[in-house]
């Protein structure tokens, strides 16, 4: 088994060390802004490279990365990065403990406390290491390194341990134990009253003032000459507990300028919604997918990532379009001393042909004083406002509508290379690397194939890996757990019942028998209209990458989906053979009317009840 | 009490087994429910418990609830998804006064709720009955299509099946797979893991179910390479048992396991008996759900049964610390210290394993050889191997005690008078499951 879909776990920073991490990195100039000395926030959906960035922060990454930068930012980071990991196993079992200790609210919360805290101090014992072993290894001494371990031992109320920090991390692990073990012991009993649960000390500490005295010590046991901040990276927030995630909103007003906090989360993270902290001048905000103001960065970024890959697999010396090509919807014929759109040109071409057999283009096309058989203009206003305008809309309609004896009708394209070039796969990645170091590794293998080398990668084989990549894109958000809203009747609907919905509202109005001159292509949540459930769900789909915010404005603090514009993800355009461009807004009801004609009778669902398969 | 024993059983052991006090049952709408009981009701069994639905009352119910009653069985209704009613029939069984009690549990029919209730209870029984046996018994269904897929809604440990660890090793997801499609691939995306492996059955007892769980689980399969697949036969308990533990043990060194069974039944039980089999190993038992509703469709009995017998024993009183030292007991045997691997392979033989150096080397070497203390005092305990330590660090001494996590023998030798106070001194903070004794040393 195994196939060109292969695991795609493999290219996961959360599952890579960052020294592994570090041997694949290729930065850009979000990374650059995460490098600086102030407080970040870095939105994003998953796959959009923020664990990468996360990790790349850390002395091991840094000392593994090959690359002048790595020298230079070793030598000028004004921080030193502790990385504080979370993940979905370790949300689950955080859950796990405070819904078993329902009857115990006060111990269940100082529960969720404790476990965070020694995550937190984990992290920071190898940080410890990892700056004696990497940076101060001038001035370690094993005196100096038990002067600190007995600090740490008295500040976190450790029982008597080896004063080697590879101990006192095994200690804090041994405390992990004894912490889930008290757990257990209440879990299990049926009688206890919480007023006479006797609680060690420790579960009382404050994982902050613990990393401020422990930073201090390891600062003044081993002095720098440019001393450091230590920079507190915790990663995928919307994993953790609510009550951290709120703590950490309003440290971003810390005020004890030795701390920084780097935070990583889902494109609307809830938690900042009420934070006193103010964007820009207590933190700054970083948002890991294309728009409008951003899009540029992305491009280069991901000309750069496919560059390094192509070299990989030894495709030397060439830019990323000599080997995909261009996109058809981009520019034509780059290299031909045609102007575009002037007589003679290919999408003078294309609008002509189209004009033959779509009456409704020729009927546009009068009515906009252009001439049918001859569609240019000296206007260059008019160029731009009409022609440059219908130019994706008829390339996409000559792909996928089909004429004979005088109608028309809609044709399927198993390959269709409409969807190609290096612009395509780029926006079709939507700024995700993991999705786009995918792509390109399952293009040349795909292209390889009989061939000892390559020189560039055919449209078709790049118009079968996107497909198979959308199709299994669809596959995993169908198989997605949790997000399904429910009505009275029992009647369910999954969000990519909701996906699915909006991205037929749009195609209905691109393959109508009427040209459409302004096309939709987003929707806008309504507020008065989209419940909560719907809401929910929607922040979902964020997360995974299948809706994408498209004007997000990155000098205000609103992290609400209601009243902001979305597109759909790029990848699941090909499905619906939507163009790879906004085109204009409608309201989300408009596009959920027949999927959701009550919205009030949907609700998420409580608790599942057990299915028939469980009784089985 | 801990899990001592397991093996398969046919059911011509079962019967001739000479003495069953209880047996436990579930009625619902399925016929293959009233299967096992009535194959075993010429059997000597002393008292019939069947539990039944509360809801999903069906024409077939209604038949099976007459013939658990003509079988002289005592009925109790219960919520699918509470363990409670089972928790106090348990409770019932086992206050019996014997000191070996044998039950049976046909967990055909049964909510995982239920018979996951039974396995976790067991470690927490701390009085009554010396040994407990229990006869897991399992009646497969005629061949039946799944029904419709529906989304998963929940996703999770299984209560009284999770283990929480730091999250600085990465997960390991182990999916024994079922037939219904969506299923693993939706946990699969949700967990993420590290290294995913599938698990799924051929032989089966009916081709077209292998058939099925291939097809339905195509997508997963295909992001797997082939030596993340196993295939286990359905009908031999013990091998996927070993699979299972083989898997897990390599797995625990480096990352946090999530092992998630989602069909078919005797699969999941061994996953919830390997639970506590291994209680160091860092492992979750998760359930995946879907919706409530779909078709209530009928279960005819095969013809067969599988029987896993299981073994549990109340570990004796180790609440008491022997501070004295006896003569007789005075044996060490001293090695040089060499590679892990090599003075395991010895340790086996000569049923002592001796560490006598300064911390700092012995740290060192074992860093080298990349195994952690408590990971490898777990497992020479696990092979009944008893530890002896010499060392001149008193503080070493502590924690290495401290971090033996399971109950075991850790015995330290103690070089002088002083360190002798010293180690009555951590008799009085080590964890209480461990004894220890101390003994003279014959100095290094």
């Amino acid at each position: 088994m195994g196939s060109i879909l292969s695991d795609a776990s493999s290219f996961n920073a959360r599952n890579m060390k960052p020294e592994e991490v570090a041997q694949r990195f290729v930065p850009n100039e979000f990374f650059y802004q995460l490098t600086g000395n102030n407080h970040v926030v870095l939105l994003g959906p998953r796959g959009s490279g923020k664990t990468t960035m996360m990790k790349m922060l850390t002395q091991r990454a840094l000392n593994t990365w090959d690359n002048q930068i790595a020298i230079r930012l070793n030598s000028v980071l004004p921080f030193c990065a502790v990385y504080i990991p979370t993940d979905v196993h370790w949300d689950e079992q955080i859950k796990y403990c405070e819904e078993q200790l329902e009857r115990y609210p006060t111990f269940r919360h100082q529960l969720s406390i404790s476990l965070v805290t020694l995550n937190i101090l984990d992290a920071l014992v190898t940080t410890m290491e990892d700056r004696i072993k990497f940076e101060l290894q001038n001035i370690w001494s094993k005196n100096a390194e038990e002067e600190l371990c007995q600090l740490l031992v008295s500040y976190w109320l450790l029982p008597p341990t080896i004063p080697r920090l590879t101990a006192i991390r095994l200690a804090v692990q041994a405390r992990f134990s004894d912490t889930i073990r008290i757990a257990n012991r209440i879990m299990q009993s049926k009688t206890t009253i919480e007023e006479s649960i006797d609680l060690p000390e420790y579960f009382f500490m404050d994982y902050f003032a613990n990393i401020r005295t422990s930073c201090l010590a390891f600062d003044t046991i081993f002095p720098q000459d440019n001393l450091r901040k230590w920079a507190l990276c915790f990663d995928e927030l919307e994993l953790a507990p609510e009550w951290l995630q709120q703590d950490l909103a309003t440290k971003l007003r810390s005020t004890d300028e030795r701390f920084l906090f780097k935070l990583s989360t889902c494109p609307f993270p809830g938690f900042l919604e009420n934070t006193k902290a103010s964007l820009n001048n207590d933190y700054d905000i970083i948002r890991l997918w294309p728009h409008k103001e951003n899009k540029a960065k992305f491009f280069i970024f991901s000309n750069e990532l496919v560059g390094a890959l192509l070299n990989r697999h030894g495709i030397i010396n060439k830019k990323p379009a000599d080997v995909l090509g261009r996109s058809p919807y981009v520019q034509l014929n780059e290299d031909s001393e045609q102007i575009p759109y002037e007589e003679g040109s290919e999408e003078w071409d294309i609008i002509r042909e189209a004009a033959e057999w779509d009456s409704s283009l020729r009927r546009l096309l009068e009515s906009k004083g252009i001439p049918p058989d001859n569609p240019t203009t000296a206007d260059q206003t008019k160029r731009d406002s009409i022609l440059r305008k219908i130019k994706p809309t008829v390339i996409l309609r000559n792909e996928f509508m089909k004429h004979r004896d005088g109608r028309i009708s809609g044709r399927s394209r198993k390959r269709p290379t409409v969807y190609s070039g290096v612009e395509a796969i780029y926006d079709i990645c939507d700024g995700n690397p993991r999705r786009l170091i995918k792509i390109i590794d399952d293009m040349i293998t795909e292209a390889s194939v009989g061939k000892e080398k390559i020189k560039t990668i055919p449209t078709r084989v790049q118009a079968k890996v996107l497909q198979q990549s959308a199709k299994a894109y669809v596959a995993l958000i169908k198989s997605l757990p949790k997000v399904l809203i429910q009505n009275e009747m029992g009647k369910s609907i999954h969000l990519y019942s909701l996906i699915e919905s909006i991205g037929k509202y749009f195609e209905d109005r691109i393959y109508s028998v009427d040209f459409p001159f302004d096309p939709v292509g987003t929707f806008i949540v309504d507020s008065d209209w989209t419940p909560q459930s719907v809401t929910t769900m929607l922040n979902t789909a964020a997360y995974h990458g299948a809706i994408i915010h498209v004007n997000p404005d990155d000098d205000v603090g609103d992290y609400e989906l209601t009243g902001k514009r979305f597109r759909l993800a790029y990848i699941l355009s090909m499905l619906w053979r939507l163009p790879l461009r906004l085109n204009n807004e409608v309201k989300l009801s408009n596009c959920l009317k027949t999927t959701l004609p009550i919205v009030k009778e949907w609700e998420t669902p409580g608790q599942a009840s057990l299915s028939l398969e469980e009784q089985q | 009490m801990r899990m001592t024993g397991m093996s398969q059983v046919t059911l011509e052991q079962l019967r001739d087994v000479k003495h069953i006090d209880a047996i436990i049952a579930a009625s619902g709408y399925e016929t293959r429910c009233t299967f096992l009981p009535n194959l075993l009701s010429d059997c000597e069994i002393q008292k019939r418990y069947v539990l039944g639905f509360k809801d999903r009352i069906t024409v077939s119910r209604i038949e099976n609830d007459k013939e658990f009653m003509r079988l002289g069985y005592k009925s109790h209704e219960a919520d699918g998804d509470s363990d409670d009613v089972i928790q106090l029939i348990l409770q019932e069984i086992l206050s019996i006064e014997q000191d070996n009690i044998s039950i049976i549990v046909d967990y055909s029919s049964m909510t995982r709720v239920w018979y996951a209730a039974i396995i976790s209870i067991m470690p927490a029984i701390e009085s009554g009955p010396k040994e407990v046996n229990i006869f897991f018994s399992y009646t497969p269904a005629e061949f039946a299509e799944p029904e419709t897929p529906t989304p998963n809604k929940v996703m999770g440990p299984i209560p009284g099946f999770c283990r929480p660890q730091l999250p600085s090793k990465s997960t390991a997801l182990i999916i024994g797979l079922g037939y219904v499609r969506e299923r693993a691939l939706g946990l699969y995306e949700y967990v993420e893991a590290a290294e995913t492996y599938a698990f799924y059955t051929n032989p089966a007892l009916y081709q077209e179910f292998t058939d099925r769980v291939i097809q339905n689980n195509s997508e997963l399969l295909d992001l797997l390479s082939e030596d993340r697949v196993f295939q286990y036969p359905m009908d031999d308990l013990m091998a996927v048992n070993n699979m299972l533990s083989y898997l897990c043990i390599e797995l625990s060194d480096n990352h946090r396991i999530i092992l998630a069974p989602l069909g078919p039944k005797p699969f999941i039980l061994i996953s919830l008996l390997l639970y506590l089999q291994f209680p160091e190993l860092a492992v979750d038992i998760w359930r995946v759900s879907a919706g409530s509703g779909g078709k209530f469709s009928d279960r005819k009995p095969h013809g067969t049964v599988f029987v896993c017998g299981v073994s549990f024993s109340r570990i004796d009183d180790i609440q008491s610390i022997d501070h004295t030292i006896a003569e007789s007991d005075q044996q060490n045997i001293q090695c040089e210290l060499s590679p892990v691997q090599e003075r395991l392979a010895e340790a086996i033989k000569e049923q002592f394993y001796l560490f006598a150096c300064d911390w700092c080397d012995r740290i060192d070497i074992l860093a080298k050889n990349g195994v952690e203390e408590a990971s490898l005092f777990s497992k020479l305990s696990r092979k009944g191997i008893k530890i002896l330590i010499s060392s001149r660090e008193d503080d070493y001494c502590f924690w290495l005690a401290q971090q033996n996590p399971i109950p075991g023998q850790l015995i330290l030798s103690a070089l002088d008078i002083e360190e002798q106070r010293l180690y009555r001194e951590l008799a009085k903070t080590i964890n209480s499951k461990t004894s220890f004794r101390l003994l003279p040393s014959n100095g290094d």
